[in-house]
């Protein structure tokens, strides 16, 4: 196990090096500045600008300076911000995103778990059909329709909960809802398919056999052995949904780091844009390697490949 | 057994119920200040006014800021020597009087007196000295600011020379005809006197920084709330970056006692119908709409629209494409352009249609009228649909062809989308044989193309930079930065530099005027579409709201609450 | 014993006939023999819901051929005197609680209003131009785009996710790592790259929706196939000399292919809404071409001022998704041999 993990952070070290030379090199090829009034701007201030950031070195220079900071841990400062560190930008927006992401994934959790056991317990009826559509009744809107339309009644029309803003829990219900639409129907449908899966299994007609109850069969075992899986999409799930979504935070004014992040990409903010992926693929890699991980942990069948110390 | 398993689970959910309220408690108790005015209202006309903004702030120094948003910000915590009144005159800021003007070998020497109580928020006091540290500051090429080209515009000495590469006075800040003769006392000589230069130093590159404690901060400077002083009506009582600020009023501003707010809130809201919402729910006082909701609020007593100094037109490409450089073809497309259907359905926000290109209510001429009587309602007013295919048919025939291939360049944001796909259909029509493309590209993209000369028609938009139509004339000069289409007419090229030398109002007028005519009317460089409208919601408790032309959206200075 | 012996004697041989002796009939299958496709489509027939989402998917896609040809307006045709009307059908129009009589939410007839004539079946967006063929040309080039979509990362995935877990081991472990670094990038970048390259539109959009949409295909083909290779009758076929080609082709494909399908299923209504995204985010198709999500888009702005603009592309958008979902959630069950009863 110990070597294993060991040959794994070696393998993450060098897929985290190489996303981050990747996207310097594809996001040097976007096109234009990262000044935000470049219109007005003539040529001859641009390359004056850009001397003053060190944006007319090679590509190559600029690549290995970035790199070398890297190294000790300095992720630049950011261009829309003028001078603001981009670790301290990240640090300001990753909190309401991740709060978010982790209210929405319990919430959805829960309620995807429940429908995706009811439809697979009784498999093939309408109850089933009933409950799934119900699951993907939330991933069939756009998001940014069903935040929308949420906004408008519970907000406006109802005046139930506040519109917008990041100012406590009652400001978090309507966009928790949104995302946790998403996660419902994606663990709906995988809870389904492997309950439907587990039942299928000679060691549940076994336990039938020997007399036990159906509630002891579903429970004990059913249930147990088909959350298992979940594990293997809840990692990435978790990293795409505390990294905050664009559509949500923009519609419910959510300080987070989804909104951050695509109009750094819209904005050339290059620090920004290299700060939030590394940030994003470091909390990828490591996740995936924790889930296979505990996956091995928590399933005795699987032996991890190596593992055999 | 069976009975642990479910108290597990019950305790399992109970743990995160109650871990999920303990989140959420934290949370409002510290955000809890904003709305705080409302339910409870009785305290009436507490002296809060809320807003929204729909950018982040980018930067809060003087010198680096290029965005409608800081501009904004800047013009309530800081002062210049002037700043614009309610009519957009400027009024004195921290200048105590009007300057003693002295004419020296052609140069013109203003001496500024800094009034006595004028004071950053730690109580020291505002000095010439602040202003020429930030003067050099944004000339200097290693902090170079994006506005420095302002030093030139406003005709200050040595402006130009000091930021133009290989200029014998490049990088030398020193030579600047800036300087501080006492603490109180600061001298600017003017080499190229324009009408308009008082109106400049209401902008925030001419702010004062405060010099000892700027260099104390070092890189911090103006990064956060308590990384800056302020010296104008208000101070930032909070500054969370991607979500907000909060203005406070400042006790030690120097006309302070006209000075109503005690607070102001802005939250940072991308979102129209978000911002809608808001202020349905009474969290936001003020709210921009677009055309939807305009058909909504139009009839009520909060609604209002506002003619803004910004014109939208559009490119013709005609340096590079051959059948846009036949000035039948662009009359055809100048004339079968239907704005009206434009700004009263599609734009529906106030928006006038524009056969020209000084916008009106902008500037007022040596005689007080305003540059728009001249041409009033545009050129070619009277020609339309009919002209428009007379004279396609006249191009296409100089041509030698009978159909005509446009790329149609425009932004992926949604109003120049609807604004391309708007043009496309009315092109194509009237004028018989013309297929026009539209190209969506992202907005640094599209500045990429368009500099590169790479479409045929694109969407353009200018907004003044200072009050006088040679803000947007000389755009347009051959080979000028922003001409960007290849335009070139020795007799405009003449107008326009004649202009910029002429000190006698009135012939400098005319000069401008026949200008934009040569532009417009002998030559159809440009389609102008529409002078852009602002359809704005307003609580009626928010009074002395003023907005202005060019520079700063709005002051607060002067707000106040009444009857809430 | 002697009763015994006597009942033996009752027996005699006319009683007897000689039993079939022919091999071949004993072995002889009396019901129709069901192959693969014939048994799942058997059970799928069974299942409502699969059913009722395939019947939907199929109107869907015959309404996107017929429908933009259903009226005499085009996609493009603008009339802004007509603009933003709400929908309007004859003889629907007299049943007041179907909101298809033109009527606004506020309640003002807007063909009154507007002196317009003509029927509008799901009403005119904010150009004056036809809902009703714009929503069913976009629902055209949204499927268009889905399908292509699908068809790329069908292959793609199987390929990569195939040949990841046959080889294993190293291969595996590189091919995996590649996947992250894919998955790392963000992939807005490469859409904006691609959309500069290639200029926006239909191509772009199906190019940057395959960049990593196929890396949830080949996950699960590798999944699978890593499950089934150590089974015991792939380990039987190679002990009895099956080559590697035979193994994947004979075996170890069929065996996928239920996952396989099942998951291309959910990758079309997928494609449909990433398109989405990228028409909020302004880089999307081309106008005055429209998706359903570009639709969309454009309507939910005024979502709360004139929501017929949003409600027909949603219904449809929902519909597709949810006939998707049914179908392959019948589809799954239809092809896993585990749960035949």
């Amino acid at each position: 196990m110990g070597r294993y993990i060991g040959g794994r952070v070696v393998s993450m070290v060098i897929t985290f090096l190489i996303i981050a030379s990747l996207t310097f090199f594809l996001m040097k090829l976007l096109p234009g500045t990262p000044f935000n009034n470049q219109e007005k701007l003539t040529d001859t201030q641009i390359v004056q600008l850009n001397e003053k950031y060190g944006l007319n070195d090679p590509v190559a220079v600029q690549y290995f300076s970035y790199m070398k900071n890297l190294f000790v841990g300095d992720l630049g400062v950011s261009f829309q911000q003028d001078g603001r560190e981009v670790s301290t930008i990240i640090g300001e927006r990753i909190g309401p995103s991740a709060y978010l992401g982790f209210q929405s994934i319990v919430l959805g959790t829960i309620v995807g778990l429940f429908l995706g056991i009811i439809a697979a317990l009784r498999h093939n009826s309408f109850l089933d059909y009933g409950t799934m559509v119900i699951a993907v009744l939330g991933i069939s809107i756009p998001n940014f329709v069903i935040a929308g339309l949420m906004q408008y009644w519970l907000g406006v029309k109802w005046e139930l909960l506040p519109v917008a803003y990041w100012d406590g829990f009652a400001y978090t219900i309507m966009p928790t809802i949104a995302i946790a639409s998403i996660v419902v129907a994606t663990i709906a449908r995988f809870m389904r398919t492997e309950m439907l899966e587990v039942l299928g299994q000679d060691y549940i007609t076994t336990a039938k056999a020997k007399g036990l109850s159906s509630t002891a069969v579903v429970i004990r075992h059913t249930i147990r052995n088909a959350s298992i899986p979940i594990i293997t999409i809840m990692g990435p799930l978790v990293v795409a949904l505390m990294t905050g979504t664009l559509v949500i935070e923009q519609i419910f004014v959510i300080p987070g780091l989804g909104e951050k992040f695509v109009n750094s990409i819209m904005t050339n903010d290059f620090p920004i844009i290299m700060g939030t992926t590394l940030f994003y693929s470091l909390l990828f890699i490591v996740v995936i390697l924790l889930v296979d991980i505990m996956y091995g942990i928590i399933d005795p069948r699987i032996r991890l490949a190596g593992g055999k110390d | 057994m069976k009975k642990s398993r479910w108290t597990l689970v019950l305790s399992l959910v109970l743990v995160l119920s109650v871990f999920l309220s303990a989140c959420g408690g934290g949370g409002s108790n510290n955000g809890g200040n904003n709305g705080g005015g409302e339910g409870n209202g009785d305290s009436a006309s507490e002296q809060i006014m809320n807003l929204y903004a729909t950018a982040e702030i980018p930067s809060m120094d003087t010198t680096q800021a290029t965005d409608a948003t800081s501009f904004n910000a800047m013009n309530q915590v800081f002062e210049g020597l002037y700043r614009l009144d309610e009519n957009n005159e400027p009024t004195l800021g921290v200048a105590a009087e009007e300057p003693k003007e002295e004419e020296k070998d052609g140069e013109t020497v203003y001496t500024f007196t800094i009034r006595d109580d004028a004071k950053w928020s730690d109580g020291s006091a505002v000095t010439a000295e602040d202003f020429i540290y930030a003067w050099h500051k944004a000339l200097n090429p290693e902090t170079i600011s994006p506005y420095a080209s302002m030093f030139g515009t406003a005709g200050i000495k040595n402006g130009n020379a000091i930021i133009t590469e290989g200029d014998p006075l490049y990088g030398k800040v020193e030579e600047l005809g800036a300087k501080a003769v006492d603490e109180k006392t600061l001298e600017v000589t003017v080499e190229n006197q324009v009408p308009y230069f008082k109106s400049l130093l209401t902008f925030a590159t001419f702010y004062p920084q405060p010099k000892a404690f700027a260099e104390e901060q070092g890189e911090e400077f103006a990064l956060e709330a308590d990384t800056m002083l302020y010296n104008g009506p208000f101070v930032f009582s909070e500054w969370n970056h991607g979500e907000g600020w909060n203005y406070k009023k400042n006790p030690e501003y120097w006309d302070a006692e006209v000075v109503n707010l005690e607070e102001i809130t802005v939250k940072v809201v991308k979102d129209t119908a978000t911002s809608v919402n808001l202020y349905e729910t009474g969290k936001v006082d003020r709210a921009t709409l677009d055309a939807d909701f305009v058909d909504q609020f139009k009839d009520g007593e909060d609604f209002s629209t506002i003619l803004e100094p910004t014109m939208f037109f559009l490119r013709l490409n005609q340096g590079e494409n051959e059948a846009l450089a036949n000035k039948d073809i662009r009359k055809a497309l100048f004339l079968a352009y239907d704005r009206e259907g434009l700004v009263n359905v599609l734009l529906n926000n106030g928006s006038v249609a524009a056969k020209y290109f000084v916008p009106k209510d902008f500037v007022k001429g040596p005689d007080g009228a305003d540059f728009r009587e001249f041409a009033k309602d545009g050129f070619f007013a009277d020609q339309g649909e009919a002209e428009a295919k007379e004279a396609w048919e006249a191009g296409l025939e100089a041509l030698g062809t009978d159909s005509v291939d446009f790329e149609f360049l425009t932004t992926d944001t949604e109003l120049s989308s609807t604004i391309a796909e708007y043009a496309k259909e009315q092109f194509e029509s009237k004028l018989d044989g013309l297929t026009i493309t539209i190209n969506k590209q992202p907005w640094k993209q599209f500045l990429k193309l368009e500099d590169a000369g790479d479409f045929d028609i694109s969407t353009g938009g200018w907004g003044p930079d200072y009050p006088d139509p040679m803000t947007f004339l000389y755009m347009f000069e051959t080979d000028g930065a922003y001409n960007r289409m290849g335009y070139s007419s020795e007799k405009y090229d003449q107008l326009v530099s004649d202009a910029k030398k002429e000190t006698d109002e009135a012939k400098r007028w005319e000069m401008m005027q026949e200008a934009e005519k040569v532009l417009m009317e002998e030559d159809i460089a440009i389609v102008p579409t529409y002078q852009r409208g602002l359809a704005i919601i307003q609580q009626p408790y928010v009074k002395n709201y003023y907005v202005h032309t060019f520079g700063a959206d709005a002051s607060y200075k002067w707000v106040k609450i009444e009857g809430k | 014993m002697s009763m015994k012996q006597e009942k033996l004697d009752e027996l005699s041989d006319h009683m007897f006939q000689p039993a079939n002796t022919d091999a071949l009939e004993n072995e002889q299958i009396a019901g129709e023999s069901t192959g693969f496709w014939k048994d799942a489509w058997r059970r799928l027939k069974k299942n409502p819901g699969a059913i009722t989402g395939l019947i939907i998917i199929l109107i869907i896609v015959l309404m996107s051929i017929i429908g933009p040809g259903m009226n005499e307006y085009s996609y493009s045709q603008q009339d802004l005197s007509r603009a933003k009307l709400p929908a309007k059908v004859p003889v629907l129009e007299n049943v007041d609680f179907l909101g298809l009589n033109g009527v606004d939410i506020r309640g003002t007839d807007q063909y009154e209003a507007k002196g317009v004539e003509e029927y509008f079946w799901f009403g005119t967006d904010g150009f004056g131009r036809d809902q009703w063929t714009r929503v069913w040309q976009g629902t055209r080039i949204s499927l268009f785009i889905a399908a292509a979509a699908a068809f790329i990362d069908f292959v793609i995935g199987v390929a990569y996710g195939g040949i990841s877990a046959y080889y294993g081991g190293r291969v595996d472990n590189i091919l995996q790592r590649i996947i992250e670094v894919l998955i790392g990038i963000p992939n807005l970048i490469l859409i904006i790259l691609f959309i500069l390259i290639f200029e926006p539109g239909i191509f772009s959009i199906i190019l940057a929706l395959s960049v990593t949409g196929w890396v949830g295909m080949s996950r699960i083909v590798r999944g699978q196939v890593l499950k089934l290779k150590t089974q015991e009758f792939v380990l039987a076929s190679r002990t009895l000399g099956a080559t590697s080609g035979r193994v994947i082709g004979k075996h170890l494909i069929p065996n996928v292919l239920g996952q396989i399908i099942i998951t291309t299923m959910f990758t079309i209504p997928n494609a449909i809404f990433f398109e989405a995204f990228l028409s909020f985010i302004g880089l999307g198709i081309r106008p005055p071409e429209a998706s359903l999500g570009s639709i969309i888009n454009d309507g939910f702005k005024s979502l709360q001022i004139y929501p017929h603009l949003v409600l027909w592309p949603s219904i449809i958008i929902s519909l597709i998704m949810i006939a998707f979902n049914l179908l392959g959630d019948g589809l799954r069950d239809a092809f896993d041999p585990k749960l035949r009863k």
